[in-house]
């Protein structure tokens, strides 16, 4: 009768132990691997939802300024702020559209503050225009945040053998949150 | 015995250290006519502690001399002294008079080395070393130590404690000094920082900030705080505030009343800098710590271990390989560091390196960046530091060298912030 100690000092049961140790790592670092993709997967997620915050933020933000210049501007260009609908979840491109059309308000509102000065002096519309500012700000950092953490997550999905725990996790690649092209200057909306 | 004789040269360079601050200053108020400064000043003592000094050192060498012809005087009569009538010399006497021979043969030697070491440092110890504290140490230590070789316990009390007299002069005279120094120093910094930053600007020798630097975990909790040197004032738009700190566990030594920051030569049990908060136009919600990976490695377990508190990776792998950053909330580190200021971190690092402990130490907390900077020289101390007898301060230098500790302040400010960031508060 062969015992289990015969069998793993035979040579086809040291390489059947020899096996299955490298399974067996391989398998702890397939989990491990697959916590810190989840764990990455998380803080995207967190990351989204805070650009969802900054531009349901910006959004308010330019209401309010459109509001306090509504009698200065003509009703086509309100129609752009009208035009972005936010809601929650929404994919990244849809984000990415909302976030263009947001700048193209905030260029017009101050193209409007350009024309009256009157309005472009009251204390309420400057006091908006940091805001506005402010939001922007905080945009641009959600995306970096955001982006970063995608990078991160990214680079690690198409590393093997992190790409394998991805693949038995359904962890897929992410989107990057796309810079408009007016952003990658440095924004100067002081007054 | 041994050991106040082995302490003396120290002490004694504490001494001329003192004096040496306070004759370099007289003259400092003298040169400037500083009238409602020269009201107290020590010039009034009969002697400055360097007159005193050098005083002690001259009746030391005189003392010496005479003494040695006084030992020698009497060893030779005693020597000579014929047996008294009718009592043949004992075999005691003849032991007394061989010792006595033997200590006139030693006195001989002595008088030759101590005159011998009277002239070397003369000739070469001191032109070589200054007429400072350590030309004047070397003449010191070497009379003492002989005397103390010599055996002449009593003579060597005398001069201890004519020494130890000088000592307490020069160290009342150094007090009164440096109670002159305040006031002097008061308004020259007060002077330069209203020229640098305008009339808002002000400077309290002995103030603190308003808030607790420990709530801010910028360092590590001491068990006790000392601070002096508070300067506000607003540069480029941004409210600013420096002090001057020190941290420190258990006790420690304090010299005179006064609590100044270059009293603290160990580093080991404490923290001795800089500490400089801006108030900067971007508030954050949490805290956030940037920290030099090379100079502060071991701060990052301290940084780890405070409550939720996690590492934060920006996108510059340049910058990640050289801080550590570690926040409350990510969102607030991307919010403020921007590439802008990612790049100016950077550059403001690679000014810095070279220069001994310098490493970037930042504290981001609610609307002020808390910047701490380690072991640089004692700020706003150059007026005290004149250690070497024959230097002379200038008012002009004096002023330069407050200048150029206020540029630690300037420079942080323009090189995080420039002009467009500034001008946005």
């Amino acid at each position: 009768m062969l015992t289990v100690l015969d069998f793993l000092t035979s040579p086809m049961g040291a390489a059947s132990a020899a096996a299955a140790a490298l399974l067996f790592i391989f398998l702890a670092y397939c989990i491990a691997a697959g916590n810190t993709l989840a764990r990455l997967m998380v803080k995207v997620q967190e990351a989204a939802s805070g650009i969802d915050v900054a531009l349901s933020k910006r959004y308010g933000v330019l209401k309010k300024v459109f509001e306090a210049s509504k009698g200065y501007m003509a009703h086509e260009k309100y129609i752009v702020l009208e035009s972005i609908k936010l809601r929650g979840g929404m994919p990244m491109e849809e984000k990415n559209r909302a976030a263009a059309r947001m700048d193209t308000a905030a260029v017009e509102i101050s193209a409007v503050g350009e024309a009256y000065p009157q309005l472009a002096s009251s204390e309420i519309f400057i006091q908006l225009q940091k805001s506005i500012s402010d939001t922007e700000e905080h945009l641009q950092a959600a995306r970096r945040l955001y982006n970063a953490n995608v990078s991160v997550l990214n680079q690690k999905i198409v590393s093997f053998p992190a790409s394998v725990a991805a693949a038995m996790r359904g962890v897929k690649k992410q989107q990057m949150f796309v810079a408009q092209e007016a952003h990658r200057a440095d924004i100067d909306m002081t007054l | 015995m041994f050991l106040l004789l082995a302490a003396q040269p120290i002490l004694l360079f504490g001494c001329l250290m003192a004096g040496a601050k306070n004759a370099a200053f007289q003259r400092f108020l003298a040169e400037h006519e500083m009238a409602a400064l020269t009201e107290m000043d020590v010039g009034k003592a009969p002697l400055t502690p360097r007159q005193l000094s050098m005083t002690a050192m001259i009746v030391l060498i005189i003392g010496m001399a005479a003494f040695f012809r006084y030992w020698r005087s009497i060893n030779r009569k005693i020597a000579q002294a014929a047996a008294p009538e009718g009592h043949p010399p004992s075999e005691y006497e003849n032991a007394r008079k061989k010792k006595f021979f033997a200590i006139e043969r030693t006195t001989k030697t002595l008088h030759t080395v101590l005159l011998i070491l009277s002239v070397i440092p003369a000739i070469v110890v001191i032109p070589v070393l200054g007429f400072g504290e350590p030309g004047v140490n070397a003449l010191i230590a070497a009379y003492m130590v002989t005397f103390w070789a010599a055996g002449a316990f009593m003579f060597t009390i005398a001069v201890w404690l004519l020494i130890a007299l000088g000592q307490l002069v020069s160290l009342v005279c150094a007090s009164l000094s440096l109670r002159n120094a305040r006031p002097a120093k008061a308004q020259i910094i007060t002077g330069e920082i209203k020229r640098v930053f305008g009339e808002n600007s002000g400077y309290e020798p002995n103030g603190h900030f308003y808030e607790d630097p420990f709530e801010t975990d910028v360092l590590k909790r001491y068990d006790h705080l000392a601070a002096n040197d508070h300067l506000f004032g607003v540069y480029r738009g941004l409210a600013f505030e420096q002090m001057d700190v020190l941290f420190y566990d258990g006790g420690l030594p304090k010299t005179g009343q006064a609590f100044l920051t270059s009293d603290l030569a160990h580093k080991q049990n404490g923290f001795k800098g800089r500490w400089i908060i801006v108030h900067q136009p971007k508030a954050v919600a949490g805290r956030f710590y940037i920290v030099s990976k090379d100079a502060y490695a071991d701060e990052r377990k301290r940084f780890k271990n405070l409550p939720g508190l996690s590492e934060v990776f920006l996108e510059d792998t340049e910058y990640n390989n050289r801080f550590v950053v570690y926040a409350q909330t990510p969102h607030d580190v991307f919010y403020v560091m921007t590439p802008q200021l990612i790049g100016r971190l950077k550059k403001f690092a690679d000014r810095g390196a070279g220069k001994p402990d310098f490493s970037i130490r930042l504290g981001f907390y609610e609307n002020r960046i808390h910047f701490v900077v380690s072991g640089l020289t004692d700020a706003f101390e150059h007026l005290f530091g004149a250690f070497d007898l024959d230097a002379s301060i200038s008012e002009e230098s004096a002023r330069a060298s407050v200048r150029r500790d206020l540029n630690l302040i300037t420079d942080f400010i323009d090189s995080l912030f420039g002009p467009k960031e500034a001008s946005k508060c």
